[in-house]
């Protein structure tokens, strides 16, 4: 199983719109993934241990330095096709990589 | 990008239901603080929001912008933003509907260095964490909808924009 972590400043709204989308299409796409969502100020580099990939809205400005992939998941908020499935493409393509 | 091929594509009811005459806006103010002041001291007024809501969601704009480029859907949409905050400063569970006579700069959501400007904005207020209804993603998917868009801009008093908000489809 893949291991998302979703990311925005509540934690609470446009987080939860990009994991139900990405469970969504990634399990259309065949893939077993479990997205979960956070308050970008609670990430700490520990945090992003327990994750394969992180998608947040927009890339954060963390103190530390990012060990896995990142995908900025903000068009999935635009719930049209044109914005969102070059996100899911690449995510799709990073899972590939991960070889899990 | 028609409608065909949206999810859902509906304006659901438990949306519909969370604007209310009182809370359609249409100001000429200038900046963002102003009208944040303006909208959250109105809301405090009313019991809809705690004290500190307006710093929270001035603050909340600095760090994590709600400005939506309706441009990706097609060149003539106005920009809107969706400004909102942690559920611990609301009281209830409103949209607040404000149309700008003047566009605001705001920033982009998606592109944070980004500046665009914005001529409508919806407020979220909600005092539930664990909400069944994800009021951001359905407002979202009523923003992304051309033809909505188009009928609001034709619109002139806020009974009519509160009955359209209210009924559309």
């Amino acid at each position: 199983m893949i291991r998302i972590l979703a990311a925005c400043g509540a934690g609470i709204n446009s987080s939860h719109q990009i994991k139900t989308a990405i469970e969504e299409e990634m399990k259309k796409r065949g893939f077993d993934v479990k997205v979960d969502t956070i308050v970008i100020k609670d990430i700490t580099e520990d945090t992003l241990k327990n994750y394969d990939i992180f998608t947040p809205i927009s890339k954060p400005k963390f103190s530390f330095s990012i060990e896995i992939p990142v995908i900025e998941a903000g068009p999935i908020l635009y719930r049209i096709p044109a914005m969102a499935d070059p996100v899911f493409d690449e995510l799709e393509q990073v899972i590939r990589n991960l070889k899990k | 990008m028609g409608d065909a091929c949206r999810k859902g594509g509906e304006w659901v009811e438990s949306v519909k239901s969370l604007f209310r005459e009182e809370l359609i806006f249409m100001t000429d103010l200038q900046t963002q603080e102003e009208v944040f002041a303006y909208i959250g001291d109105t809301l405090l007024q009313k019991g809809l929001v705690k004290k500190g809501f307006t710093e929270s969601i001035l603050e909340r704009e600095k760090n994590y912008p709600t400005g939506l480029d309706l441009n990706p859907v097609a060149d003539d949409m106005p920009n809107v933003a969706i400004p909102h905050t942690e559920t611990e400063y609301c009281n209830d569970k409103a949209v607040v509907f404000v149309k700008l006579d003047r566009n605001i700069p705001f920033r982009n959501m998606i592109e944070p260095d980004r500046e665009l400007t914005v001529k409508y904005l919806f407020f979220i207020v909600n005092h539930e964490k664990n909400s069944q209804t994800n009021i951001l993603s359905e407002l979202i998917e009523f923003m992304t909808n051309r033809e909505h868009m188009k009928k609001l801009e034709s619109l002139k008093g806020k009974k009519e924009i509160y009955d359209f908000l209210t009924s559309a489809q």
